[in-house]
């Protein structure tokens, strides 16, 4: 069982209002003295009785729960519940409260990896089971961090629960790389009408895009991100997650200087990975040569940005920030070196798989 | 408040050959308005992020204040950044949205409630403070970002295009709104944008980057008036500086720029240059700007020696000033800047005359402006 399972069990057993909490040194020893692990008496400040479950360096985090119209009886026995845990807890050994499920759920999960097993549900004996039985969001989570201090479980979760509302995941699946469940509802304004009419990938880079600038700003600077559909984890969250990771791996090499990737706006890229390297360079040789144009700076950015606004020209300009004229001189030039005229589709189809396959060889 | 340094700074991607940002240096005062500009890919964003925290450093140092702060996480640099995709909280509100760093930094309720309401204030959204992301305008959305900026109250507001978004009455609005409130602030802000306009209008010191690098720092004036080289000339100012191909010579001891249908007098201290750099007989670039060629009768009687005659093939009347599309004088089109009152028409052939005193001269090799340094 993990923190939230026993707030939300406490919750529904008393009928009272529950939380958790994590506190700074200071407040920790207001409201537990000295230290943490010597109290057996609840500790009731402001109506509600606090009990402390994990405490690391001085800094606890407690579960909170209402008191008024309880009886004695009934606290005692909260309070039992929530000591009783926090014994357990401390017996893992582990830096951080949850962080023991987490890594049990990741060890797993990378095991299903590992054998490709894309589909398989999440077994019984894996203690977080009973959370992922919800609509959740899967985010994941690779970083680049090169500032000091590095990164923790527990910085990275504090920020996080603060910013959904203490209902959320940390899976820890590799050495800087995180899975974040985020539950459905919260992201989406539950039940809210105007949601039916926002366009759900609109809607998922949005949250993406909120997400990676709180994590980027007030935990660590470089890092990519990626997001998917939601999910019920229980039976999808593998293949969720086997998607993540190619997407993050797809985006490093087709979206140099972005770093935020959806796995919806890669599909050509992935089918292009796909092809076995000596076939993609066949393939390339067997196109044209478009290495004088696809190897220039600002030709390179001219057409991406051209294929970005749907090989419209007016708008291309605009977003270039050149005159019309001025693109549409390069678009000549770039028919004058290689013969493609990327005004029309069959070849501005042509180019742009050439300019796929340059970016995955590796610019050959 | 502090100022920004960045010394020899690089900035290199993994498998590009080639680095997008190459050996910035760049001193920002304390409560400066720097403005960074150029166009797409020149590498302004990334010089951003990097000072940001956001994008690592290849090489070089990068202080705020006295400090080096290559390694120090972003959330502890005391910056403040806007971008421009303003990417908010969609589920959490206006308030809370402005509200989480402070609330992240463990300020106490009644502060974190001055601080929301005040920045609300000023940005005069005081009304959408319970409203969702979704439920807001992008210009609505764009002061919410900025609000969660202010609050903050940093050492240094970082801001990437964050009026692109918006459409060209928005922008111009909220143009002189940052300008007036960063002054306001007394803050030091670093403001990054492809909009020559947006640059010279906001900005105490432009920054031109081209290609990775800086082309030249300077003050709108400065920047406008004596630009450093060819770049710099045809990125800045509205319609662009015109270029001409032609020859200098000397004829009777006076400098003359010869090109196709134009033969003009360089003036005397501008042609002593000339002369001291060996230029004389050499093929240059002559630089001028459309509100340097004149049609007043008093002017043109003025410089006998600069008159010429061109082709009007269009004019564009703005109300407040006309301009002409001169065809026939050099190989390309020249652009002149005249009086809303012109009668000048198209397909007439007016005399014009330049003021030379306002032209500049570029080296065809290394297109660096001859005037200078």
């Amino acid at each position: 069982m993990d923190s939230e399972t026993l707030r939300h069990s406490l919750e529904q057993l008393t009928g009272k209002r529950t939380g958790i909490k994590q506190l700074g040194r200071q407040h920790t020893s207001a409201l537990f003295g000295l230290t943490t692990q010597q109290e057996n008496e609840p500790v009731v400040h402001e109506g509600k009785m606090w009990v402390p479950i994990f405490e690391n360096e001085g800094r606890a985090t407690a579960i909170w729960m209402e008191l008024e119209g309880l009886t004695p009886t009934e606290v005692r026995l909260a309070h039992y519940a929530a000591h009783n845990f926090a014994i357990a807890l401390k017996a893992t050994g582990l830096k951080e409260e949850g962080e023991a499920e987490a890594r049990q759920l990741s060890a797993w999960l990378n095991a299903q990896l590992e054998q490709e097993k894309n589909d398989a549900e999440i077994p019984e004996e894996v203690t977080l089971k009973g959370r992922l039985f919800g609509e959740m969001v899967p985010f994941l989570l690779v970083s680049e961090n090169v500032h000091q201090p590095q990164m923790t479980y527990r910085s990275l979760m504090k920020l996080l629960r603060n910013y959904f509302e203490n209902d959320v995941l940390l899976i820890p699946l590799q050495d800087k790389e995180w899975l974040i469940l985020a539950r459905k509802e919260l992201l989406t304004g539950g039940d809210d009408k105007d949601d039916e009419e926002e366009n759900p990938d609109e809607l998922l880079a949005q949250t993406c895009m909120g997400l990676h600038e709180l994590i980027a700003s007030e935990w660590v600077g470089v890092f990519h991100l990626s997001v998917a559909q939601a999910i019920i984890p229980v039976k999808g969250l593998t293949g969720s997650v086997a998607l993540l990771k190619e997407t993050i791996m797809l985006g490093r090499i087709f979206q140099v200087g972005d770093y935020i990737h959806l796995p919806w706006e890669l599909h050509m890229e992935r089918l292009v990975n796909s092809i076995p390297d000596h076939k993609r360079r066949l393939l390339l040789g067997q196109i044209g040569d478009y290495s004088v144009v696809l190897g220039d700076k600002e030709m390179l950015l001219t057409l991406e940005t051209f294929f970005e606004m749907d090989c419209n020209v007016s708008e291309t300009a605009k977003k270039l920030y050149i005159h019309r004229n001025t693109l549409l001189y390069r678009l000549d030039k770039i028919k004058q070196e290689t013969g493609a005229d990327v005004r029309s589709f069959g070849d501005a189809a042509i180019v742009k798989l050439a300019m796929l396959l340059y970016k995955v060889t590796k610019r050959k | 408040m502090a100022g920004v340094r960045l010394e020899h700074i690089f900035k290199k991607y993994p498998g590009s050959d080639k680095a997008t940002v190459m050996d910035i240096n760049l001193d920002i005062k304390d409560k400066e308005f720097l403005v960074l500009v150029g166009p797409s890919g020149c590498g302004k964003s990334t010089t951003l992020r990097m000072i940001a925290g956001l994008e690592e450093i290849s090489d070089g140092k990068l202080y705020i204040g006295d400090r080096v702060v290559n390694d120090v996480a972003p959330k502890d640099r005391d910056i403040a950044m806007v971008f421009q995709s303003y990417a908010l909280y969609p589920h959490m509100s206006v308030y809370q949205n402005m509200a989480f760093g402070l609330k992240l930094r463990k300020v106490k309720k009644e502060e974190i409630d001055k601080k929301v309401r005040e920045a609300a204030r000023i940005l005069d959204i005081e009304h959408l403070l319970e409203r969702k992301p979704k439920a807001l305008s992008g210009g609505q959305r764009q002061r919410v970002a900025l609000g969660r900026a202010i609050v903050r109250d940093p050492q240094v507001f970082l801001m990437d295009e964050p009026l692109s978004n918006l459409d060209a009455k928005l922008r111009g609005q909220m143009r002189a709104e940052i300008t007036k409130l960063v002054k306001r602030l007394e803050t030091t802000c670093i403001y990054v944008t492809h909009d020559q306009t947006e640059a010279m209008t906001m900005g105490d010191r432009i920054v031109v980057m081209y290609d990775g690098i800086i082309q030249q720092a300077a003050s709108p004036e400065e920047l406008y008036n004596e630009p450093t080289n060819l770049f710099v000339a045809g990125f800045i100012g509205s319609p662009t500086m015109n270029f001409i191909n032609g020859t200098l010579s000397e004829v009777n001891g006076a400098v003359r720029f010869r090109a196709q249908n134009l033969d003009v007098e360089i003036p005397g201290g501008k042609a002593t240059i000339l002369r001291n750099k060996g230029y004389i007989g050499k093929e240059v670039i002559m630089g001028l700007r459309p509100e340097d060629v004149h049609e007043e009768p008093v002017f043109l009687e003025a410089s006998p020696n600069t008159i010429f005659t061109s082709l009007v093939d269009v004019t564009e009347n703005l109300g407040h000033e006309m301009l002409l599309y001169l065809s026939g004088v050099g190989t390309g089109t020249v652009i002149a800047r005249v009086d809303g009152r012109s009668t000048t028409r198209e397909g007439s052939k007016p005399k014009l005359a330049i003021d030379m005193n306002k032209i500049h001269i570029f080296d065809k090799e290394t297109e660096l402006n001859v005037f200078l340094g």
